[in-house]
């Protein structure tokens, strides 16, 4: 049984290797130049480059044969597969998933599942499925526990900027937030797999209080995660207040990956978690 | 039978509203006429000659008219009214005359006609009553009418090419069609059987819509200073849709824009405008597809503003406020009821941002049968504050908290010129000074705007301060207003600071700092 994800879920490496997680990486683009997510491009060099390149940053999904080729890799040592995608809602590689079995030529047993999530929430669910398939779980047993914990990850964020979102055409009823000629700081989370608002302030810094009181209304952290485009200062600082509610070390920090990078621009900041909102 | 055709129309509003794709799918063509139909009748409630009637009942729906088909209906009445002039009753030869006028009447309104519209079915009926004018018997020619109206209505969508995608009639045609029955039913003496009549659970079909842009701006224009056919042409470069209906002194304007603060400054140099609103259209269109959509979903409130300049309103639509009337003296408590019924939501905020206007909030807010909550923001700057913490995905209660507690957090500073020496709170002020007030309470005066603020920001905790917002009056250059900014950044370096065009006519400067 192994588990397969995108390069959206922003799994640390060093998890990657320890749970066996095999993870396809999305296309970045600027201009004509090609890139594979977090491998032909690491997220110091996409961000320099978001600042000095002439083009704007434009994504792609892998195709179904990148797909199929992790497939029949896994195959020789596997009889059963499953895939934890991004939320099919704003990205077609779930579908490039779904069409990567059928380009299969070795045989194998192989599930998809539309988290309907990004980031580190999905991180969270793909690591549940692969703790799940390291300890002997079936596929069925592994896809059960991914389900269990969908409902339960979720992300907080907060924008420097919309202007990459509203190119990216990824901004769904986050819409609302253009048009304003007051200089607002818009919160942003995901609802049924979709970019959805959550407020916005007037300053930066009492957008990142919103982020605090957030994680502040779990009653139970299973999972914690900061995450940020380019402004890893305020990163740090957001996981040493957020110390107070989860043991620091436990909360991992990640740069986030060039593919949601593309869409968001610099200067976003991230909370990802797996638990139980207070009632 | 005024009456009756529009109690009519109030049972069949929300279908009409579902009906709406032309010109611009925000599905609000039944509430709009039924509004204007509304107005009239309050005008006309009066007993008189069927000319006084009808001519108080153009008045009052001119003055009320709302959106393009409300705009285009007032004109009808408009026509109506001008052709009964002098006559003693009304029966078919007095209606026939009155349909063909207040049909050529409504079709000058429109800059641009387009057929398979309300134009065409009141052209088509007025043009088949003909023969039953001279009959004498009134129940029979508004039966007439009433089949010709059906006819014509049932043609559009071969008229109109996006009724025909939508598979749909044309709303306003459909809201004239159902006023001319609730006519027919008022000959008939069938009053019970409009009471009776169910609201319609499920629209008909409706085809996806392209997005609209833009926004819906109003008003009313009196002490005009050109002649009708140059403020027509004038507000033709303006804007889209646009329809000037009008009697002797008194003009009605109806048009769409992307850019309402700039087409309101232009207007506002043709003459004196009143009952000035702007509605956020890709507001209205959502609401209304949600509501199609999923009609058992709970709506968001809708937040109707208060500003006193066109500035103003552009920040508050683009936070996200539904309606916003802009008014150089206060508002109505009526005016606000028209802003409050207009806007889609069933149910509704308001922001006074002054506190004088708070009261005939309030008074709207028991008027109407739309559960309405009163913010009472004192000043535009707590006004601008709540809508920021304003979250269309929450529920309503959870947006009361939130937008109360965000309006607590921020001061207020509005600088204006003094109209006299006095002396108060301990500060003495001449007149033409600039006086800054803090909170409501005056603080000081200078010779200058930035002396003024300055001296009223030392009373401030300003080192906790993050943001200050500068919405600068009409008679204030944006370059001025830029250095002020400037100047204020160089005081307080962490300080955020921008400087917006308010369009105020009376504060120099509208200030808010968190």
């Amino acid at each position: 049984m192994r588990i397969v994800t995108d390069s959206v879920a922003d799994l640390p490496s060093e998890l990657v290797a320890r749970l066996g997680i095999s993870v396809v990486p999305l296309i970045v683009r600027f201009g004509t130049e090609e890139y594979r997510d977090g491998i032909d491009l690491s997220a110091e060099q996409f961000y320099a480059k978001l600042r000095s390149s002439p083009h704007f940053p434009a994504t792609a999904t892998p195709s179904p044969q990148d797909f199929a080729d992790v497939y029949d890799r896994l195959a020789g040592e596997t009889g059963e597969i499953l895939a934890i995608i991004l939320s099919a809602a704003f990205s077609a590689t779930y579908q490039a998933a779904e069409k990567g079995r059928e380009l299969m030529r070795r045989t194998c047993r192989v599930e998809v599942l539309d988290s309907r999530l990004a980031t580190m929430a999905e991180g969270f669910v793909v690591m549940r499925a692969a703790e799940a398939a390291r300890d002997g779980a079936s596929l069925e047993e592994a896809r059960e526990a991914a389900r269990r914990a969908i409902p339960r990850a979720n992300i907080l964020c907060c924008f420097d900027t919309l202007e990459y979102l509203k190119r990216g055409g990824r901004i769904g009823a986050a819409q609302a937030f253009l048009g304003s000629v007051l200089k607002v700081h818009p919160l942003i989370t995901l609802r049924d797999g979709l970019v959805q608002p959550a407020g916005r302030t007037r300053s930066r810094a009492k957008a990142v209080d919103r982020l605090v009181e957030h994680v502040a209304g779990f009653a139970r952290i299973d999972e914690l995660a900061v995450e940020n485009t380019a402004c890893p200062d305020e990163a740090e600082a957001l996981r040493e207040r957020l110390g107070a509610l989860h043991p620091k070390e436990r909360i991992y920090r990640s740069q986030m990956t060039p593919v949601i990078g593309a869409h968001t621009g610099p200067g976003l900041l991230l909370v990802a978690a797996l638990g139980d909102r207070k009632p | 039978m005024l009456e009756t055709a529009t109690r009519c129309l109030q049972a069949q509003a929300s279908r009409i509203d579902s009906l709406n794709v032309f010109p611009v799918p925000d599905g609000d063509t039944g509430t709009n006429m039924l509004l204007t139909m509304r107005a009239a009748l309050r005008a006309a409630s009066r007993d008189g000659s069927v000319s006084a009637v009808a001519d108080a009942a153009a008045r009052g729906a001119l003055l009320g008219a709302r959106g393009n088909s409300g705009v285009i209906l007032s004109q009808f009445l408009v026509g109506m009214a001008q052709a009964v002039k002098g006559a003693a009753g009304i029966g078919p030869a007095e209606l026939g005359r009155a349909f063909r006028h207040g049909s050529a009447l409504a079709y000058k309104a429109v800059s641009q006609p387009v057929e398979g519209t309300m134009l065409t079915v009141l052209r088509e009926t007025s043009e088949a009553v003909r023969p039953f004018e001279s009959e004498g018997d009134l129940p029979a020619f508004l039966e007439a009418a009433l089949a010709a109206a059906g006819a014509a209505l049932a043609r559009t969508p071969d008229l109109l090419p996006v009724l025909r995608e939508a598979g749909v009639v044309d709303a306003g045609g459909q809201g004239l069609y159902t006023l001319l029955e609730g006519m027919c039913l008022y000959t008939r003496g069938d009053l019970q059987f409009v009471q009776a009549r169910p609201e319609p659970s499920r629209p008909g079909p409706t085809a996806e819509v392209a997005p609209t842009s833009g926004f819906c701006v109003e008003f009313t224009l009196s002490r005009r200073k050109h002649s009708l056919e140059r403020v027509t042409r004038e507000l033709g470069k303006l804007g889209t849709s646009l329809i000037v209906a009008g009697v002797p002194g008194l003009v009605r304007v109806h048009l769409h824009s992307d850019e309402p603060d700039a087409l309101i400054r232009r207007a506002a140099s043709l003459g004196s405008l009143e009952q000035l609103q702007v509605r956020d259209m890709k507001r209205q269109q959502y609401a209304f597809q949600h509501r199609r959509d999923e009609p058992n979903a709970v709506i968001a409130p809708d937040v109707v503003a208060v500003v006193p300049g066109a500035g103003l309103a552009r920040v508050c639509l683009g936070l996200g406020a539904a309606v916003v009337v802009v008014g150089v003296r206060s508002p109505s408590a009526e005016e606000l009821l028209e802003a409050i019924e207009s806007a889609p939501a069933a149910r509704v905020f308001v922001l006074p941002n002054d506190k004088n206007i708070i009261l005939a909030a309030e008074q709207a807010r028991t008027l109407g049968s739309k559960e309405v909550s009163v913010i009472p923001a004192t000043n535009i700057a707590q006004g601008i504050a709540a809508l920021v913490a304003f979250r269309p995905e929450q529920t309503a209660d959870a947006n009361l908290r939130s937008m109360q507690e965000a309006m607590s957090a921020v001061h207020a500073l509005e600088v204006c010129q003094a109209v006299r020496t006095t002396r108060l709170n301990g500060v003495a002020v001449r007149k033409n000074q600039l006086a800054a007030y803090l909170d409501g309470e005056l603080v000081a005066a200078a010779a200058s705007a930035g002396k003024a603020i300055r001296e009223a920001l030392a009373h401030l905790p300003m080192e906790k301060a993050q943001n200050l917002a500068l919405y600068y009056g009409a008679g204030v250059r944006a370059g001025q207003a830029a250095r002020l900014a400037d100047s204020l950044r160089a005081d307080y370096p962490r300080l955020e600071v921008e400087a917006i065009s308010g369009g105020q006519p009376v504060q120099a400067y509208l200030i808010g700092v968190e």
